[in-house]
């Protein structure tokens, strides 16, 4: 156990997509929890394999569409109603359909400001130090190779069953990342 | 996964290329040495810039005066390059929101540098209501916040204050979908640099992307919900120009169809200027694997379907201003037709609906010569459309005393060859410092198609 | 491989009250003739305009998803083929509305009739009679072509399961889309915008393209989702297809929405008194809470109700929205037809009932004879498969 706090994981690495989505569904078969795969293009099916729920985003997309239209409309509400009640056109103070383009624009800048920076947080970014960037072949996960890293915080991690565990699953490669 | 798709189906990318091949294609381009080409082509642009940028300093400088506008036609040049740029951009988001929903999957290799286009086009544009303003440090005054000015807020009810936040959120929102796309490619433009000022600045820019399953599943959502929210701001955007005309009571302005046909026409054009940039893109480059013959085909296509609409509004507003029997409407468009600006309105009907009607055969499609003619009148047409909606609607108004005719400047036309400028100069440092083609995305569409099909259906 | 494919027919206790339907709106249209000519006129020209823009927005879908290669709607083509075979139904109410109309009911008819008070303009020309019947028998023979052909073809495929067909699928497609814009046009203009004669608005064919195209995805939606709970299409159309479906209605919805404001706002803005009296007739008196309902029913229950992912994969949801829809768009063509000739108050009575049944049991009727003219679905068309492993 000692040894292992220094390290972050066993990190197997496969040629093609469709390996590491069978490898993680069965490491997810095998019992290992705490484990994440890692490729240069979102690969279809892992979702699936990794079993993770539906992600929260599209809920704050929708409070921030609805922030941004119902503030974009006071926006405009208050000077032409309440502060500063002007004649324009002998049109209605509140006239609503020329207060809809702007209510729209405002609309979409919050849901999407929101879409974007929610991605951003719940994705832990910016990330300064992660320490799967230890191991110098990952350096082709953004490239070329797919990699799965069942870390030391799993509770069934055990270096040697683990490793060859790995190895079973068809990796190319299997190595040790440091912490 | 390939026998899934039917013989009819050709591959999305040629050349049978494997990931790492991908990689090498793109991210090559940015490690090689600058070309001789490159700093050719750049330094003509800065050049074009540069007579921008004094033009602009000397009309600030001296006043609006110094346009050709007159007491009929006061709006002429700066509103038409405004709408022209703005129309340039839509066909970015559109090839990136829009056929990203409709699950068109070539769209990937030409996604990125359409998107790039649309932010430095729509940078274009806002240069024109900004010098137009005649007094530019003033801008801020857009801004709806309590003031020391009496608190004197903003006209809501003006169609140009609803252009102010349409443009400035496609800006935002066009930007932010751009770098969330570049993501994970500066992720890989990280990786592949050695240690050094290049790995640091896209590190940052990377923002310590891993590439993890979680953030590539939060990352998907994201970006089908980005596209879903650009979808509608793209029509929005071009809708709102065209309400700076079409809430007006001109004949010739005040058209209900304007709205979507202005909408078209955007598309129209920015897809005729994707494809002049794709097709010198992927020639200097050596993308031609990436942006095939098949590429120019169906953007070809999109051509003839927004080109078709425009035309369609054209013959509308024809034949409602007749039906009508309103003489104003009338006169108007027998006007453009036959008055004294005929010259621009036969360059817009021949540049925008007879020309591109060739693009219906096949053989036109795939020959990139004629594909690059036809784009270039395309977007010719386009600027004429608009010279043609602003300038002959005005210049024989209600009262024939004051009838006239406008010419432009010299200094006009230095600020539109200087908008060119700018945005050619983007452009090519776009091309220079990011990949311009979206690798993430490209190697997700690899095993698309049959490769071993040869006979050429569709 | 794949499932052996059967032909449909009408459960009987169905086919017995869309019988029923369809005679109560044959008969109820009959004596109105008689009673109230005007009134029955204007309802018959209601269930033309509905049933001719269903099959007219079937065939769009079907043209556009060929034109892009679209591989996922494969295995629920039969539907909006069977929609689109409806046509020559729709075109023989059309034909008699439109008959009927000419002869004394359409109020442009003034303009050619005695030209005592009007100068011979533009409308003099256009809205002669036997000019406007040429019009109109091109647009449907146009129609009526182009739906036989591309149907037989994806029909004959199933025999000989030959790729030439869907190429020429394509072909022809892309030629029907061109003419579809222009003879729709046309067509609006004539047989809707014409009942105020002295309005024009130039988004009117858009604005009318965009309500039967999403009255097209709705009843596709509805039916498809009605036969799937009969154990139809149950294996092969699958939640994502419901789901892409649903995305379309939720697009178009939005799309209707747009046009429609684009038309509203331009023409308040301006308030020329020549247009605006479009306006002023549909939100004066009784007809004003109908005007606010027609935003309500296409699009503030289609947007809430099918934002979220979840219900436009749940065929509850979106059979709701679809029936929903099917009914708003029955609305949204009576506040287009009948205010020209009832200004204050919105007729709603006897003939109205008859019309509306009459046009929902003959509907019925006539997809289920299509519909059980050919298999479940196109056999041996090259994107079956496509189709079928079809996901996100």
């Amino acid at each position: 156990m000692d040894s292992s706090s220094a390290i972050h994981g066993y990190v197997a690495e496969f040629e093609k997509a469709e390996q590491l989505v069978a490898a993680t569904r069965r490491t997810r078969l095998a019992g290992y929890r705490v484990f994440d795969a890692y490729s240069p293009f979102p690969v279809h099916g892992l979702d699936e394999a990794m079993g993770h729920p539906r992600t929260i985003l599209p809920w704050l997309v929708f409070l921030g569409g609805l922030a941004g239209g119902v503030g974009g409309y006071l926006l405009q509400y208050y000077p032409h109603v309440i502060d500063y009640p002007l004649n324009v056109g002998g049109r209605p103070l509140n006239s609503w359909p020329s207060f809809i383009p702007v209510t729209f624009e405002m609309t979409i800048l919050g849901a999407a400001l929101v879409a974007v920076f929610g991605m951003i947080i719940l994705n832990g970014l910016p990330q300064h130090y992660h320490p799967i960037f230890n191991l110098e072949r990952f350096e082709r996960a953004s490239q070329d190779r797919f990699f799965l890293c069942i870390e030391t915080k799993d509770p069934k991690f055990n270096k040697t069953e683990t490793r060859e565990f790995l190895l079973e699953l068809g990796a190319s490669e299997v190595s040790e990342c440091e912490e | 996964m390939a026998d899934l798709y039917s013989t009819l189906r050709q591959p999305l990318i040629a050349g049978n290329k494997s990931l790492g091949e991908v990689t090498n294609d793109v991210s090559g381009v940015l490690e090689r040495k600058t070309s001789p080409l490159w700093w050719r082509a750049f330094m003509a642009s800065l050049l074009f810039l540069l007579i921008g940028a004094a033009a602009i300093t000397y009309q600030v400088a001296t006043g609006i005066g110094t346009w050709g506008l007159n007491r009929t036609v006061g709006w002429a040049f700066d509103i038409t390059n405004f709408v022209f740029w703005i129309g340039i951009g839509h066909a970015g988001t559109l090839i990136s929101a829009v056929l990203f929903l409709f699950r068109q999957r070539w769209r990937t290799s030409v996604n990125r540098a359409a998107e790039a286009m649309t932010i430095i086009a729509v940078m274009c544009a806002g240069l024109f209501p900004l010098i137009h303003m005649g007094r530019p440090w003033l801008a801020f005054w857009m801004f709806p916040y309590p003031n020391m000015r009496g608190s004197l807020w903003v006209n809501f009810r003006s169609p140009l204050v609803w252009d102010f936040f349409a443009i400035s959120t496609y800006f935002t929102i066009s930007l932010v979908f751009w770098y969330v796309g570049l993501l994970p490619d500066l992720a890989t433009i990280r990786d592949r640099a050695k240690a050094g000022i290049r790995k640091k600045i896209f590190g940052l820019l990377s923002l310590g992307w891993n590439g993890s399953l979680r953030t590539w599943n939060r990352y998907e959502v994201l970006y089908l919900l980005l596209a879903g929210l650009a979808t509608p701001l793209v029509v929005s955007v071009h809708t709102i120009v065209s309400w700076d005309f079409a809430t007006a009571v001109i004949p010739g302005w005040h058209s209900t169809i304007l709205p979507p046909y202005f909408v078209a026409g955007a598309i129209f054009s920015g897809m005729a200027m994707v494809l002049t940039l794709m097709i010198i893109a992927r020639k200097v480059m050596g993308l031609e694997d990436y942006i095939t013959l098949r590429h120019l085909d169906v953007m070809s296509k999109l051509i003839i379907v927004t080109g078709s609409i425009v035309g369609l509004a054209y013959a509308t507003e024809f034949f409602i201003a007749m039906y009508s029997e309103n003489p104003y409407e009338t006169f108007l468009f027998k006007n453009r037709a036959l008055g004294p600006f005929a010259w621009a309105y036969w360059t817009m009907v021949l540049c925008n609906v007879i020309s591109p009607q060739l693009l219906w055969f096949k053989r036109i499609r795939r020959n990139v010569a004629w594909v690059f003619v036809l784009t270039i009148l395309i977007n010719v047409g386009m600027w004429f459309e608009r010279f043609v909606i602003v300038v002959t609607s005005l210049h024989r108004d209600y009262l024939p005393s004051s009838w006239t005719y406008y010419t432009p400047t010299l200094i006009e036309v230095l600020t539109l060859l200087g908008s060119f400028g700018l945005f050619f100069t983007g452009f090519l440092l776009f091309c220079r410092f990011l990949p311009v083609i979206a690798m993430a995305e490209v190697k997700g569409v690899l095993s698309h198609g049959h490769r071993s099909v040869r006979s050429g259906s569709r | 491989m794949n499932p052996q494919a059967r032909t449909f027919e009408l459960p009987e206790r169905f086919r017995t009250l869309t019988t029923v339907f369809a005679v109560i709106g044959g008969a109820g249209l009959l004596l109105g003739a008689v009673l109230a000519p005007e009134r029955a006129w204007l309802n018959l020209l209601l269930g033309g305009h509905y049933l001719l823009g269903l099959a007219l927005g079937a065939l769009f879908f079907l043209a556009i998803t060929y034109v892009s290669g679209a591989g996922w709607c494969v295995v629920l083509r039969r539907v909006p083929e069977a929609l689109t075979g409806t046509l020559p139904v729709g075109t023989l109410i059309m034909v008699a509305a439109l008959l009927i109309g000419v002869s004394g009911l359409f109020p442009w008819l003034e303009l050619t009739g005695g030209a005592e008070h009007h100068d011979v303009g533009f409308k003099t020309v256009w809205f002669g009679v036997p000019f406007f019947l040429a019009r109109a028998a091109i647009c449907l023979v146009i129609w009526l072509g182009f739906a036989r052909a591309i149907i037989a073809n994806s029909r004959k495929q199933d025999e000989d399961g030959d790729d030439d067909h869907t190429r020429n699928n394509i072909k022809l497609s892309a030629g029907f889309l061109v003419l579809f814009a222009l003879s729709v046009s046309v067509a609006s203009f004539d047989w809707v915008m014409s009942l105020e004669p002295d309005w024009y608005s130039t988004i009117f064919a858009i604005y009318y393209f965009s309500g039967i195209f999403v009255n097209a995805l709705a009843t596709i939606l509805v039916l498809l989702v009605w036969l799937r709970w009969r154990g139809i299409l149950v294996d092969m159309v699958t939640e994502e297809h419901l789901h892409d479906l649903g995305k379309l209605l939720f697009g178009f919805t939005t799309f209707w929405m747009y046009i429609w404001f684009s038309q509203y706002m331009l023409i308040w803005y301006a308030n020329l008194s020549e247009e605006v009296v479009y306006f002023v007739k549909r939100t004066s008196g009784a007809w004003e809470p109908l005007f606010l309902a027609n935003m309500v029913v296409n699009w503030v229950v289609p947007f809430f109700f099918l934002l979220s992912r979840g219900a436009k994969r749940n065929e509850r949801v979106l059979f709701r929205v679809g029936v929903v829809l099917m009914i708003g768009h029955w609305l949204d063509l009576y506040i287009m037809i009948f205010p020209s000739f009832s200004p204050t108050t919105p007729p709603f009575g006897l003939w109205e009932v008859a019309g509306a049944l009459g046009t929902i049991g003959i509907l019925f009727l006539a997809f289920a004879w299509q519909f059980g003219k050919a298999e479940y679905f196109p056999k041996r068309d090259p994107f079956l498969a496509e189709s079928r492993h079809h996901h996100q």
